[in-house]
């Protein structure tokens, strides 16, 4: 004989094929209620499940909703659909609840419970990184955007200085430091072209620097943070490409579970999808690498090259990071990147 | 007021439910009080279903009372508005897999008690069948390429006999670079087989590439 077995938040209910009800377990006890359900949820067979095994006989052919070790499953099975057509009712007749309105009570906290565990669960490690490669990038791209109005904005006292400093990051943080300029001497081929102002006029330019260089810093202390939080969650990629690109990747993905799924072609394009999406409507080349290309195993190779070696490090890469979803412990990582130097060389020989 | 559909009214060219929960907005709709009684405005440019009423929807199949299972439902916009429908005697199973946008329904959940917070991926129904029931509506609106299979295997499992089922069909995420008319040329095909279409609706001016598929189970 088949039993069909089924679940529901009050309880577990068994039907032969024809619909009867075979017997049942609930789980009257409030307190474990809960527990119970979200046990049965598993893989693995429960002491309920056990028990309503037993009550049914050994004989019979045992079929689950939800796949059980050790036995059949069928979605949906007779015995699901037959409890799922009214369950405040059922839960009613079995004495579960009073009426339907405690039913939905106790199926909302029940739900509404579940659910905050699943949301605080997702609330990873990965998350952290994410967030913090995405900020660490716009604080970068802010500061650069902010530098170019203090160029403007110094150059009226100190044209010299911008002209001759570069690097936004060096500037902002040596006018914060009171660069200020010393052409009191009569010769007047260096006498600054900049304007005479007050001593209140630029210290106002200096506090607008000194918030720009605390913006570079603080980029600075996240890289560091990124650094290591990476190679604690991603150490086989941390191999192949440097912690920051990991992250980078990782937030383009979204998750690491996400990335553990992704075929190692999608991996090669990520961050090429304007490219990509021109391609597929058949008006431009197919992208040979998109956020990989800032690997310089890729950048500083010869140009014909490049397209392949984005090929083979994406290959490489979708198995490291399907073994950082997987264990997390360095595993085979090592042997990845002997794998990867292997192949780079005979491309190169 | 006059109702249009079950607890669908219509102001001016607007559509509007009657608030379950007065003084508590959802998202920032507009709402309208008369006497004791708050509208709330149904926003075409947020939800997709006050989109197909103001595009023509006839009949929207959901009653005071009713048991609908929600798929996307997200941070519970258009939920909102059927909770208000619905009422407490009613419920809807609010699906939605992404945990940062279910953390945002929970907050709309927590006042609304008719809506129950289910975070599970639609494409696998037999992982949240036991935490939800048989339903009169089915209503979805996920970016997927397997939408109508989704939709179809949902219907298949949770729908009553003669249920009324709601989808909205983005042509982008089956194909980007097909025509839409053609996918949803096609979509409409894999729906025959299962339903019988009361009425299809382009959303075009507020939903770009969107079509909208009233349908009751064969
Ligand atoms: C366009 S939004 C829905 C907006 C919502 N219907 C409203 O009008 O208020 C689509 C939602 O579907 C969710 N989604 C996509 N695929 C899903 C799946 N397989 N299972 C559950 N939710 C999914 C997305 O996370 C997203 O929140």
């Amino acid at each position: 004989m088949d039993a069909y077995i089924s679940l529901t938040p009050i309880g577990l209910f068994a039907h032969d094929k024809n619909g009867s009800q075979l017997d049942s377990i609930i789980f009257s006890d409030r307190k474990k209620s809960k527990d119970a359900f979200i046990k049965a949820m598993g893989r693995k067979v429960t002491a309920e499940e056990k028990d309503l095994i037993k009550k049914i006989g050994t004989k019979a052919d045992i079929i689950f909703e939800q796949s059980k070790e050790g036995y059949r499953d069928e979605f949906p099975n007779i015995s699901g659909n037959i409890v799922r057509e009214n369950l405040p009712k059922l839960a009613v007749s079995v004495g579960f609840c009073k009426n339907a309105s405690e039913y939905y009570s106790y199926l909302h906290e029940l739900n509404t419970s579940m659910t905050r565990d699943a949301i605080k669960a997702a609330a990873t490690e990965d998350r952290l990184v994410i967030h913090a490669i995405n900020t660490a990038d716009e604080l970068e791209s802010t500061a650069n955007t902010l530098s170019i109005r203090l160029k403007e904005w110094y150059a009226l006292y100190y044209p010299e200085l911008v002209e001759d400093v570069r690097s936004n990051e060096k500037l902002a943080s040596m006018i914060a430091q009171n660069a200020i300029r010393n052409d009191t001497s009569e010769n007047n081929t260096q006498k600054s072209m900049g304007g005479d102002y007050s001593e209140s006029d630029v210290s106002e330019m200096q506090r607008f620097a000194a918030m720009i260089d605390k913006m570079y810093s603080h980029r600075k202390a996240l890289e560091a943070y990124i650094k290591e939080k990476s190679g604690q969650i991603m150490p086989n990629a941390c191999l192949l490409i440097s912690p920051m690109l990991a992250a980078r990747i990782l937030a383009d993905a979204g998750s690491l579970e996400k990335i553990s799924k992704m075929p190692s072609s999608r991996i090669q394009v990520m961050g090429a999808e304007k490219a990509l999406f021109r391609h597929m409507q058949g008006q431009g080349p197919s992208p040979k690498h998109g956020l990989i290309f800032q690997s310089p195993l890729v950048n500083q190779a010869q140009k014909k090259i490049r397209g392949k070696i984005s090929r083979i490090l994406a290959s490489k890469l979708s198995i490291a990071f399907k073994m950082d979803y997987f264990d997390k412990k360095l595993t085979g990582g090592n042997k990845l990147k002997e794998d990867l130097d292997k192949r780079l060389n005979n491309l190169k020989g | 007021m006059k109702s249009l559909m079950d607890g669908i009214y219509r102001l001016g060219k607007d559509f509007a439910t009657l608030s379950m929960v007065p003084k508590t907005k959802v998202y920032d709709e507009k709402t309208l009080q008369k006497g004791k009684d708050e509208y709330r405005l149904w926003d075409p440019k947020k939800s997709k279903l006050g989109a197909a009423l103001r595009m023509g929807l006839k009949e929207t199949g959901i009653f005071e009372g009713a048991k609908v299972l929600y798929l996307g439902v997200a941070s519970g916009t258009t939920a909102s508005h059927i909770s208000d429908i619905v009422g407490p005697s009613g419920a809807i199973y609010g699906v939605e897999f992404s945990a940062r946008s279910i953390r945002d329904l929970l907050s709309v959940s927590k006042k609304r008690t008719n809506i129950i917070p289910v975070l599970a991926d639609a494409r696998m129904p037999q992982l949240f069948a036991p935490r939800v029931e048989k339903v009169h509506i089915l209503y979805q609106d996920i970016a997927q390429k397997d939408q109508s299979e989704i939709f179809i295997r949902n219907a298949d499992t949770f729908l009553k006999k003669g249920g009324v089922a709601m989808i909205a069909i983005k042509a982008r995420s089956i194909d980007v670079t097909e025509n839409p008319n053609k996918i949803f040329a096609q979509e409409k095909q894999k729906l025959l087989k299962k339903f019988n279409i009361i009425q299809q609706i382009n959303l075009g001016y507020f939903e770009k590439d969107h079509a909208f598929f009233l349908c009751r189970l064969k």
